[in-house]
């Protein structure tokens, strides 16, 4: 129970609520905030109480002590913002995730001079990173940043916060950087759609898929793998769960298309193109994709296959 | 939480814990001590030795029992019993070290064991040792939250941090107001008590008289009085129940008329804590300047609330002036039980019966105890069962040897069986100057007692029979005047038969270092800010005054705010050298017409070198490659920064081809 109080109480502290209401700082174009943590809060409160006894008892030495004390108190939030400032940020981009996933940026925190300790990274408040930059005054780290849609994920700022040294304050500032990462479309299993001219009929495609594919072996199933391409007889036979897998018997390709993707969902229908992306591409079968008037001719690889990803991430944006 | 690092985190907060209870384990009970003791060494062992950690019921309970403890040990909830609390509490904290939040609340908490110290003990050792504890325990907050940084630069960064604080302390401390009397009563505390209780009986002085402790000190603004006359009065005693004497119910009137006496004498008093009600002034005192502080009819010093701190008052003393005594006390000073020392009052019938006034039998009095061969000793021995209902008739004619208190009390006891009015007094005689201050220190040993007799004209007269028995008690201290084998004190154990000139001497100048720690820090009060600020032409009693104190005090804040902004900047080789060179090596690239943009990593910037200035793109290569390494490689040697520092200082765009490497 106790804990659980503590606890929400120091989530308070740490939380952006209590940010808001601090002043602003702007010292050469960066702006700083500073709030006392909960360690602040306790310190401040025995400082009252040793106050409240060096009055009650007009004793000069407790004087002495509580002076004392509330000044380091008062200098440590100078030291600390000394820990903070002129720090640089430099990172390079994210490698390319999937909406849903987390992201991570290589950053780079650079001191101008002296050496830094517990110097908080964060993109936001649920991912943070404590960093000492006292090797060469620089540290670097990874900073994890969830992607949640599709697109290119831009960063213009990093949070960077302090309590060095007494723990008793906390200043921040945001560090300008630009950074960005591509996020594909979250993959949605479904049958593999594939465009044959002008037909857009459901059966016509699924009579076309069985006729124009001839079964040749079973593979471990894979994610994505739809009911009907389950191989149920093994999975009866004890042998666990595998697909089938249908050589194509035409030396030519798939194209897939948005337009023959069923539904009324744009992001739903890129979903689905992504799994079949990621299908064809773990399966060696030659593709193309059409999103609209784009229109990227069947190939093979990884680079066709990132930069149909790609296409699909940035369609319509 | 037997591992190395959980070990290396945890034992910091056992050395500030330990380091802040050492003072304060003389002034808590032995049992709470041991407990301490017992408790940090179960602590020890579970670090090193693995024993288990006491779990949340056996430490709930352990809590319980130790607060009943603490609260038993020491007489009730005085300051003593708050600190061992504190203590014992914070012990039983290190077995809670899960998290770091314990540990930094347990270490926040060491600050209020650290200045409980107030309480005890303010000379100049001990608020030094307090600072030194500031210091470490600030090191240890910082450490324990970033264990990066070693415990000895986490204290030397507490140092710095106190240094930059110090100017801020001194100005608040100059200026903060003080209020002289507190908001609410003070807790006892039990260590002030050395000093005169409000009771005597046989042996409370003598035991007081062994204690070294200073008891006030005393500055003598006019030409102070021989050393037979500092008669200090403090309480003055009317009531006898057969064993002890109390101060009784007394009319609470103002000081009543005196008899002019010989010469008038200014000085003032600092007296040290001792818990009771009463000061002290030389016999007879007149005036009095001190806050809630009055004379009583019997001209004794009387403040309203116990003397709990270090209290300062100024005092007028007329010399050989008496007091004239009330008619409602004279029956007061007459009172005896109805029973007990059958012998003594045989003797005082004996001479009332012959005797024609009061001072003829005060005459045979003072010849009883100049004939009787009584020994003045500050160890009289016990009184036997068989004779406690009579101590005043064991005294005088079984043991015969005691201290004031002895003679005093029976000197008291025979005048009023011999219906002559007679007060105990109590206080201090004599006193030592301490050549370095111009000052007197009067001690616990000091401590004496002595009778007054109301004489024929009605006015009370000092007769101390201890100086009839023993005459150089009047000029010398207690200690002294013995010369007996059994007061063979600390130093003549260690060899030293008379007290060494040199010990002395230290003595002496230890105390003036002290006294003057004391006028100037420990006993600033509000009548030193009055003449603090008066020399700046500043009454504070005034509001204006007020606002200019306050103005000024923002100011000094202010500036040293400021000042401590300007410090803020770091050592010169604390400076980033690897972009130090790679931004002279950028300049120069500027000035070959190639400039970086800020957002132009160390590898665009390559980049665009070998498009713009294809010439220079040999030399630079190197140049950013290393660049590359030390900045974002995190591999880092001197040798490399060696390198760099030449390459980039050798780097001429200007010229082509020169250097070649």
């Amino acid at each position: 129970m106790s804990t659980s109080v503590v606890s929400a109480i120091q989530q308070y502290f740490t939380s952006d609520r209590l940010h808001k209401f601090m002043p602003a700082i702007r010292i050469k174009t960066v702006t700083y905030r500073f709030h006392p943590t909960l360690y602040g809060v306790i310190f401040f409160g025995m400082l009252t109480a040793l106050l409240i006894g060096s009055i009650n008892h007009n004793n000069n030495l407790g004087y002495l002590l509580t002076f004392l004390l509330s000044s380091m108190f008062l200098v440590s939030i100078m030291l600390t913002y000394r820990n903070l400032r002129n720090i640089t940020v430099s990172g390079g981009n994210g490698r390319p995730v999937f909406a849903g996933q987390t992201t991570r940026f290589n950053i780079h925190l650079q001191a101008r001079e002296g050496k830094r300790y517990g110097v908080v990274a964060a993109l936001d408040h649920h991912h943070r990173q404590q960093l000492n930059l006292t090797h060469n005054l620089a540290a670097s780290t990874q900073l994890a940043l969830p992607a949640k849609s599709r697109g290119i994920l831009q960063v213009n700022r990093i949070f960077l916060s302090t309590s060095f040294p007494l723990g008793l304050f906390t200043w921040r500032t945001e560090a300008p950087v630009s950074l960005s990462c591509l996020v594909y479309p979250t993959p949605i299993a479904g049958p593999l759609h594939t465009e044959t001219g002008t037909g857009s009929d459901e059966d016509q495609h699924q009579q076309e898929r069985s006729k124009g594919k001839d079964f040749s072996g079973l593979l471990a199933y894979k994610p994505g793998d739809t009911p009907r391409q389950i191989h149920w007889k093994s999975l009866a036979g004890g042998k666990g769960l595998h697909s089938k897998f249908f050589e194509e018997q035409t030396s030519g390709s798939s194209l897939f298309s948005l337009q023959d993707i069923p539904g009324k969902d744009l992001e739903f229908k890129l979903s689905r193109l992504c799994q079949m992306i990621l299908t064809a591409d773990a399966r060696g079968i030659p593709f193309g994709l059409r999103l609209g008037s784009q229109l990227l001719e069947p190939s093979q690889g990884a680079p066709h296959t990132s930069s149909c990803l790609k296409a699909l991430s940035l369609y319509g944006q | 939480m037997n591992s190395h690092s959980d070990r290396s985190q945890t034992l910091p907060i056992l050395y500030t814990v330990i380091l802040c209870t050492l003072p304060h384990l003389i002034n808590i009970s032995v049992i709470a001590t041991l407990i301490c003791i017992c408790m940090w060494g179960y602590h020890l062992g579970s670090l090193y030795k693995g024993w288990p950690i006491p779990g949340l019921k056996v430490r709930t309970v352990l809590g319980t029992i130790l607060f009943i403890m603490a609260v038993l040990t020491h007489e009730g909830l005085t300051v003593e019993a708050f600190v061992a609390l504190l203590t014992l509490m914070i012990a039983l904290k290190l077995f809670e070290l899960k998290k770091l939040q314990d540990g930094v609340i347990a270490v926040i908490l060491c600050y209020f064991i650290i200045v409980s110290g107030m309480f005890f003990n303010d000379s100049i050792i001990a608020t030094f040792y307090i600072l030194f504890t500031v210091l470490f325990n600030t090191a240890v907050l910082i450490h324990i939250q970033y264990p990066e940084l070693q415990l000895s630069p986490a204290f030397s960064l507490s140092f710095q941090l106190a240094l930059r604080a110090f100017p801020f302390m001194i100005i608040l401390f100059l200026v903060f107001p003080r209020i002289q009397t507190g908001f609410w009563g003070r807790p006892e505390l039990l260590q002030n008590k050395t000093g005169f209780s409000d009771t005597i009986s046989l042996g409370t002085v003598a035991s007081l008289a062994q204690s070294d402790k200073v008891a006030f000190r005393v500055t003598f603004t006019s030409d102070p009085p021989p050393q037979d006359q500092l008669y200090w009065r403090g309480i003055v005693l009317w009531n006898f129940d057969g064993q002890t004497w109390k101060r009784g119910n007394r009319s609470r009137g103002a000081a009543s008329q005196f008899q002019k006496g010989t010469r008038k004498i200014r000085y003032n008093v600092t007296l040290e804590p001792h818990n009771q009600q009463w000061l002290f002034g030389i016999d007879l005192p007149t005036q009095l300047q001190a806050s809630w502080s009055w004379l009583r009819d019997d001209h004794s010093l009387y403040r309203r609330r116990p003397v709990s701190s270090r209290f300062n008052y100024t005092v007028e003393s007329y010399l050989g002036a008496r007091s004239q005594a009330r008619s409602p006390n004279i029956d007061l000073a007459l009172s005896l039980p109805s029973t007990g020392n059958p012998r003594a009052r045989d003797l005082a019938r004996q001479w009332s019966q012959v005797a024609g006034s009061r001072m003829e039998i005060v005459e045979k009095a003072i010849q009883f105890f100049k004939t009787q061969n009584i020994v003045y000793t500050l160890k009289p021995g016990a009184i036997p069962v068989s004779m406690q209902g009579d101590p005043i008739d064991y005294f005088l004619f079984s043991s015969r040897s005691g201290f004031c208190e002895h003679f005093a009390t029976s000197l008291a006891f025979l005048l009023r069986a011999a219906d002559v009015p007679a007060r105990l007094v109590g206080g201090y005689l004599g006193g030592a100057k301490n050549p370095m201050g111009d000052y007197w220190i009067i001690r616990q040993s000091d401590a004496h007692a002595w009778v007054e007799v109301l004489n024929d004209e009605n006015i009370w007269q000092r007769v101390d029979p201890t100086t009839i028995v023993a005459p150089e008690r009047a000029n010398l201290s207690a200690e002294q005047a013995i010369q007996d084998d059994t007061q063979a004190s600390w130093l003549s154990r260690l060899g030293f038969h008379e007290v060494p000139q040199w010990f002395t001497g230290v003595r002496n100048m230890w105390d003036f270092a002290n006294n003057k720690w004391n006028m100037w820090v420990m006993e600033y009060s509000i009548s030193s800010q009055r003449s603090l600020f008066s020399k700046i032409g500043i009454n504070i009693s005034l509001n204006k005054g007020i606002v200019q104190i306050v103005f000024i005090a923002a100011v000094l804040l202010g500036a040293t705010f400021f000042l401590n902004l300007v410090f803020l900047r770091p050592k010169k080789q604390e400076q980033d050298k690897v972009s130090q060179y790679w931004s002279t090596f950028c300049t120069k690239m500027q000035r070959a017409g190639v400039g970086r943009l800020p957002s132009q990593g160390p590898i665009l910037f390559l980049e665009k070198i070998k498009k713009q200035r294809q010439d220079l793109y040999d030399q630079a290569a190197p140049i950013v490659h290393l660049y590359i390494k030390l900045r974002f490689s995190g591999q880092y040697n001197d040798d490399d920064l060696a390198h760099f520092r030449s390459m980039t200082t050798n780097f001429r765009p200007g010229t082509q081809h020169d250097t070649t490497r």
